[in-house]
């Protein structure tokens, strides 16, 4: 008899099991778009969720800008990223000068992780310093989202052409899509005599889910390529997703070679 | 002269006849009577100027009510519009180029310039030697770094961590 109530139990754990996972995954809301939530990025507490994709990669973004005598500045930064099979997140950014105007140099490294199960983001700060912050999962939209990033000022007008499909291809051993976008600032709208045209190209990773490659060209900032490199699709170490007690002590998370 | 008449007359003078004939004394004009004055009440289009005055009124305050409510109708539409118009202003301007959906997060930092005139990020806990600013930075892992702006530190910003660099909260 108990043995056959066992049994019942057991069926009905696995028939209800996947309505219970499937019920919980809808728990998890759709990313809203900058533009619904009119928050620029960075500044939202929503953090997409990417489950079953892990990976290990190191992004670099490089900007060269070309002085009026000719010459060539080129700065570097470096965002090493993990992502484990949870959807949790760590990523060491390594900022050294920020482009623009004025150019900042920064010199600094920041790990950031992401635990979308505790609801909590971790910043690790030079000299074993944390902070926390609560984040709100949510599930990546299936339309690209083409208002992320910070605003641009509101009274620079601004000509931005409709996104330009660049088709698809193999890069890395992951299928990226493509999309190009071009925007124009009118002559005279900054004391500009003649227009200045920039431009915008991503490589979006339909497996991982993250852009592969891009390319940022603008005449006020310089030219910016980005480019994620030494991709691994395996679980990463799971110590790296480790964080440090309130103490602020923890070992160093193993360090993969670059 | 015509000996003729017109037919539209001739049947004028026809009906008025009929008419003539119909109220000349006869059981079936008395009944008619009878029944006229029996619903007399009914009959009467005219209503005491008490009633009259109060339709009047009631129709007033009816289409004063259909008035006020259009114009709620109205200002609630044109309420809703406003910020409708302005989403859809920021949607067809993309705040940025990024094209993809990416994460980001935003670091404050604090800096100062420096000798040379570029800005350089500094230690908070470092005794100041110059005037100091918070910069606000946003990276992404769509290969941007930007900084969002630049603020005096003296200005009421979010007070950042020990070292200086902190997460931006909405």
């Amino acid at each position: 008899m108990a043995s056959r109530c066992r049994r019942r139990d057991l069926a009905w754990l696995m028939l209800i099991g996947p309505a219970l996972n499937a019920a919980h995954a809808e728990d998890i809301p759709v990313c809203p778009s900058a533009a619904a939530t009119n928050v620029p990025a960075g500044a939202s507490n929503n953090v997409r969720l990417v489950t079953g994709a892990p990976y290990s990669a190191l992004g670099t973004s490089q900007t060269t800008v070309t002085l009026p005598d000719g010459s060539r500045v080129v700065r570097e930064n470096v965002i090493r990223q993990w992502r484990d099979s949870d959807g949790r997140t760590r990523a060491e950014i390594s900022l050294s000068t920020i482009g623009g105007t004025p150019a900042v140099e920064v010199n600094t490294t920041v790990t950031v992780i992401d635990d979308p199960a505790a609801r909590e983001r971790y910043v690790l700060q030079p000299g074993g310093r944390m902070a926390t912050l609560p984040i709100v999962p949510c599930r990546p939209a299936s339309e690209p989202d083409i208002t992320v990033g910070p605003p641009r000022p509101a009274n620079l007008p601004m000509r931005v052409s409709q996104p330009v499909k660049l088709g698809e291809r193999k890069l890395d051993g992951e299928t990226v899509a493509g999309r190009r976008i071009e925007a124009t600032i009118p002559a005279g709208a900054m004391g500009n005599p003649k227009p200045i045209e920039m431009s915008a190209e991503q490589w979006y990773g339909k497996e991982l889910q993250v852009v592969i490659e891009a390319t940022y060209r603008d005449p006020r900032t310089g030219e910016t390529r980005y480019k994620l490199s030494d991709i691994e699709r395996v679980e990463p170490d799971a110590a790296l997703f480790k964080v440090p007690d309130k103490s602020g002590k923890v070992a160093p998370p193993p360090r993969p070679e670059r | 002269m015509t000996d003729t008449l017109h037919p539209q007359l001739d049947a004028l003078l026809a009906r008025y006849r009929r008419e003539l004939r119909d109220t000349e004394p006869s059981d079936s004009l008395d009944a008619r009577i009878a029944r006229l004055v029996a619903t007399g009440e009914k009959v009467s289009p005219r209503r005491p100027a008490r009633m009259r005055r109060v339709a009047f009124w009631a129709a007033a305050a009816g289409l004063a009510a259909v008035a006020i409510a259009a114009g709620i109708l109205i200002g609630m539409r044109l309420e809703r519009a406003a910020p409708a118009h302005v989403a859809q202003q920021e949607a067809a301007l993309p705040a940025d180029f990024s094209l993809w959906p990416a994460d980001s997060v935003a670091l404050q930092i604090p800096a100062e310039y420096s000798a040379q005139g570029t800005l350089v990020a500094v230690d908070p806990n470092a005794r100041t030697t110059g005037k100091r600013y918070w910069i606000d930075v946003v990276v992404s892992n769509d290969g941007t770094v930007r900084i969002d702006r630049i603020v005096p530190a003296e200005t009421n910003h979010k007070k950042g961590a020990p070292d200086g660099i902190t997460l931006q909260t909405p």
